[in-house]
């Protein structure tokens, strides 16, 4: 028993990095996501091709292909990222891709009648978007993107490969010095099960919050 | 300059040197569709019984398989079950830990494609006087089939790519590949951009095919 307390307190270690992952490589990928699920919109043909042609390429290469590129790839330049810098960089420029399509998503659940509505009553297009398509769109993102994220907590455990020192790395150390691989990654498998609970209940939460707000029943 | 080019390898010299590992990697993947679609299949029909002692653990293990790391549980399989006393080699080890992970995401698009077939089917199944197994697999899973083919091949093409996890095992599949060339050639970005090209040039268009269904699927469904 003390063994388990022991191995899990070891392995708790690393959360902090595993967490500074996940957010760090989500916050960045739902800014690069804005322009881009913007472009995907666009009336510009050139414009939804390359935003088009970027979603696919992202999405079409393994992470860890990513990691390796920008963690030794950059070598070939003389560009040494840490394993950290690499694995947010990483993570942001994949679920870029994958929220920019969450938010188009997002934009086209709002029914054009809603615009429509706006532009009739002579609002600016800025405050049609900020006030009217906006808030609306949040109601259907946020469940998608908290599903994401959770996601993301996971797929965070690759950035291990690279040397980030996380919960999986924290796992593989400890079950290299203990004969107990088996019990260690199991405890880590359970400590990234019990992380995702409370995003997701904190997900709901938000998701209903916002519904109540912003929803439009018609 | 252009020296660039003098003692390095041609790009397709590089390219040939990485293909033994591409075939490697959908030789991972075929191993790991054969345990993981009969498996997804197995779960789903666990997840639709009406019997609690059978559906509650069957959703317990869906929620694990699913709530775990893909590369947390290949390392639970590879450097964990010698201590059960069972071990798998790399390759095997890899296959498994994807398939359990493949399976318990691809259940639910089993269970949601056999749930869309009217119920009207089984019934006249039965009114013929046909076995529960016939039923199933003559009756339900083909139809179920047209509704679960476009997800399944957006799954697989996600479990492909995360053959690159074996990497970790040190299956010599067509990540491992590109970086164990790339520490002798020292072309890291290279050998990775080309590894990386190929991943996309099989992903891209099976992912576009498996969109172009979905569409197509959904406008019969509505007309």
């Amino acid at each position: 028993m003390t063994g388990i307390l022991a191995s899990f307190s070891a392995i708790i270690a690393g959360l902090g990095t595993t967490l500074l992952l996940a957010v760090g490589g989500f916050v960045l990928g739902a800014v690069i996501a804005l322009p881009l699920a913007w472009a995907r919109v666009s009336s510009f043909p050139a414009l939804r091709f390359l935003a088009g042609g970027y979603i696919e390429i992202v999405r079409g290469i393994p992470p860890i292909v990513w990691l390796f590129v920008l963690y030794f790839g950059l070598t070939q330049f003389n560009l040494q990222l840490t394993s950290l810098g690499a694995a947010v960089l990483g993570l942001g420029v994949i679920s870029s891709g994958y929220i920019a399509e969450i938010y188009r998503a997002g934009l086209s659940s709002v029914p054009g009648g809603q615009r429509e509505a706006a532009q009739a009553l002579s609002l600016p297009l800025t405050s049609s978007f900020v006030h009217v398509t906006a808030p609306q769109a949040l109601v259907a993102v946020i469940p998608l993107a908290v599903a994401y994220f959770i996601g993301l907590l996971k797929d965070s455990a690759v950035a291990s490969v690279i040397g980030a020192q996380d919960i999986t790395a924290m796992a593989l150390a400890l079950s290299k010095r203990s004969l107990d691989g088996l019990t260690v990654f199991a405890i880590a498998g359970a400590v990234y099960l019990i992380i995702s609970f409370p995003v997701a209940m904190f997900g709901r939460w938000l998701g209903q919050k916002a519904a109540s707000r912003w929803a439009v029943r018609v | 300059m252009g020296g660039a080019g003098m003692n390095t390898d041609s790009w397709s010299d590089l390219l040939a040197d990485l293909l033994p590992g591409l075939a490697l990697s959908l030789q991972l993947t075929a191993a790991m569709l054969a345990m993981g679609l009969p498996l997804g299949l197995l779960m789903a029909v666990g997840l639709s019984q009406k019997r609690k002692y059978v559906s509650v653990p069957t959703l317990a293990l869906v929620e694990i398989g699913r709530g775990i790391p893909a590369l947390v549980l290949l390392y639970m399989i590879y450097f964990g079950l010698p201590q059960a006393g069972m071990s798998l080699d790399a390759f095997l080890s890899a296959a498994v830990g994807l398939a359990i992970s493949f399976a318990s995401y691809t259940s639910e698009v089993f269970r949601a494609g056999l749930a869309a077939v009217p119920h009207g089917q089984r019934e006249a199944g039965h009114a013929l006087g046909l076995p529960r197994t016939v039923i199933f697999l003559r009756v339900l899973l083909p139809q179920a089939l047209k509704i679960i083919v476009p997800p399944l091949l957006g799954w697989a093409i996600i479990y492909f790519q995360a053959t690159s996890l074996a990497f970790a095992l040190a299956v010599p599949e067509l990540m491992s590949r590109a970086y164990v060339l790339a520490t002798t050639n020292f072309q890291y970005l290279n050998m990775l951009a080309l590894a990386a090209g190929l991943y996309a040039a099989i992903s891209i268009p099976l992912s576009l095919l498996s969109e172009h269904m979905n569409r197509r699927g959904s406008r019969t469904a509505t007309s």
